[in-house]
């Protein structure tokens, strides 16, 4: 990587980091210190191929989704993530939209990084099943099992999320 | 009902910091190494999870690149005049009427086996993000028309791997893997594809010293051509004789670089001889092919000789230059220069200019000459153009 290359990779990230945050913070599950992690690993496997690269922002996306689901594995830490701001859902009125959310977070961090990587994938970056299984590496059809029982799961840990997340695709 | 769940997860990610100096951090390290952790732990963690799970870090180059939209052309193309004459290569853009120094190269000769030498060109490319030029690391540059994209031979002196890179941003739009190496690569006029010229091995090379020195005289290493469709993602592959470099009844080139270019129209490709005609014509598909008529061209490139309202044509090298009457050849104007290059508009012609009263013609640079010669403007500095190190330029319309 030359002066050049460097400085193109610097506007890369100044450019793209925010987006990238954002999906690892998705990915982790709301877990900020996780997502800098898993955006700095991509980040360092770019550089390191960066004139290789013809599509920087695909890739280091493409990397953080198999490197969350592989980090997930590996680690101890598969409970539920402590939010900021816990909800409880006992004390909160379920039928309010802000509240909603709240409860369906909590679900979310309580997926497995695959089950929250194909929701992120086709609900947040908006992919089609096709694409999400070339991403992960995967077959259409384990992308749709994953999504039915992602979904099925998110109603289980949250019943009362089960009306907004009736039909599954 | 994903209402929820995409509502969610945009609210949600919002809530994402971004660190500072993540650049910075990527740069220092380029390899994984979890933070908090063991590393040795984590790596035989991770590789136990590779294994496990079939995961695999991505294949760098990121496919499929079938097809590559290409950004549109300027409309209207800018046609100010642009100077450098204080830089030397210049450091600014130099540009008049309909064309512009796209990008420019400086060549360098490196020692290799048998007393030979061999000579190295470094790109430097238009980069419209400062105005001025951006040295590159390819072997070989080509602006498109309309100077929004380039395409790039990645690889040392030749190579397999032909880029698209966007000139605004500096990204790379996609990259063409190729089965063998070329050494040159040439934009259609139309800006759509790209020509690529394939040699089995480099072929400037040169022997003897100072005066002397003079390319290698053997048969060239061209072996044929790709013709690369942008938009449409195909790279087609065609076998191409060489034409007899230095030894022949016919048409000779005098060198073992013999880099195809397009016609005028896109319709044709051509092969260069230093002989008359300049050049010889083929399809796309490497059938020979006459000379298309009317077209005229400035010898060695791809460039009309004809002014855009196809009146005026330019003559040869050699001061006082000539341009003349397309159907009558009488003379409407004689120029102080040494070449006419290109036409800028139907009154104006960006030239090879000689310092002084040129005592030395190798102290020269681009100026921009009226037809008639009376109005000269120097367009870029003069430099000495014999010796190693003087920049080329290579001129590219608007």
């Amino acid at each position: 990587m030359d002066a050049a290359d460097e400085q193109r990779f610097r506007e890369f990230v100044d450019a793209r980091s925010p987006a990238l945050m954002r999906l690892g913070f998705l990915l982790t599950g709301g877990d900020q210190h996780a997502a800098e992690d898993l955006v700095q690993t991509a980040l360092a496997k770019l550089a390191a191929g960066w004139r290789r690269v013809a599509a920087p922002e695909a890739y280091a996306k493409q990397i953080m989704y198999r490197q969350q689901i592989s980090w997930w594995r590996a680690s101890t830490r598969r409970g539920e993530v402590v939010q900021a701001s816990p909800p409880e859902r006992e004390a909160r009125d379920a039928h309010h939209q802000s509240e909603l959310r709240l409860v369906l977070r909590s679900a979310l961090a309580r997926l497995t990084a695959r089950q929250r990587a194909v929701l992120v994938l086709r609900y947040y970056e908006d992919l089609p099943e096709q694409e999400v299984a070339q991403v992960l590496g995967c077959s259409i059809g384990t992308v749709r099992s994953t999504a039915h029982r992602s979904l099925a799961r998110l109603r289980e840990i949250a019943p009362e999320l089960a009306r907004d997340l009736e039909v599954t695709t | 009902m994903t209402r929820l769940l995409r509502d969610t997860l945009e609210d949600w990610a919002g809530e994402a910091r971004v660190p500072p100096g993540l650049a910075d951090r990527a740069l220092r390290r380029r390899t994984w190494r979890p933070y908090g952790a063991a590393v040795l732990v984590a790596a035989m963690i991770a590789a136990v999870a590779v294994f496990v799970t079939g995961q695999r870090e991505p294949e760098p180059v990121v496919r499929p690149l079938n097809n590559i939209t290409l950004p549109p052309r300027p409309s209207p193309a800018p046609t100010d005049v642009r100077t450098d004459v204080e830089h030397s290569p210049p450091a600014k853009l130099i540009a008049a009427g309909r064309m512009a120094v796209s990008a420019y190269y400086v060549t360098t000769l490196e020692p290799v086996a048998g007393g030979q030498q061999r000579v190295r060109r470094t790109w430097s490319l238009y980069d419209p993000r400062t105005g001025g030029y951006e040295q590159t690391p390819y072997a070989w540059v080509d602006v498109a028309p309309g100077l929004q994209v380039a395409a790039v031979i990645e690889g040392d002196l030749l190579g397999r791997r032909v880029g698209v890179m966007d000139l605004n941003t500096r990204q790379m739009l996609g990259w063409y893997e190729l089965e063998h190496s070329v050494g040159s690569v040439a934009w259609s006029p139309d800006g759509t594809r790209i020509l690529a010229t394939a040699y089995s091995g480099y072929p400037d090379l040169m022997q003897g010293e100072g005066d002397q020195m003079a390319p290698v005289m053997r048969d060239s290493p061209r072996i044929g051509y790709y013709v690369i469709d942008v938009p449409g993602g195909t790279a087609d592959y065609h076998e191409l004789e060489p034409l007899p470099g230095f030894h022949g009844d016919a048409q000779i080139t005098g060198s073992n670089r013999q880099d195809l270019g397009w016609s005028l129209d896109g319709t044709l490709i051509w092969s260069p001889t230093t002989t008359t005609p300049d050049r010889l014509f083929y399809t796309p598909d490497g059938e020979s092919r006459d000379a298309p008529e009317g077209e005229r061209y400035r010898r060695g490139t791809s460039l009309p000789a004809t002014s855009p309202d196809g009146r005026l044509v330019l003559g040869r090298d050699g001061m006082p230059t000539r341009i003349t009457e397309v159907g009558t050849g009488k003379i409407v104007g004689r120029q102080q220069v040494l070449q006419l290059h290109a036409w800028a508009d139907d009154e104006n012609v960006i030239a090879l200019g000689c310092a002084g009263k040129c005592e030395n013609e190798f102290n020269n640079g681009l100026v921009l000459v009226s037809v008639d010669g009376s109005r000269m403007t120097q367009l870029a500095a003069n430099r000495d153009s014999n010796g190693g190190g003087a920049w080329r330029w290579v001129l590219t319309p608007r």
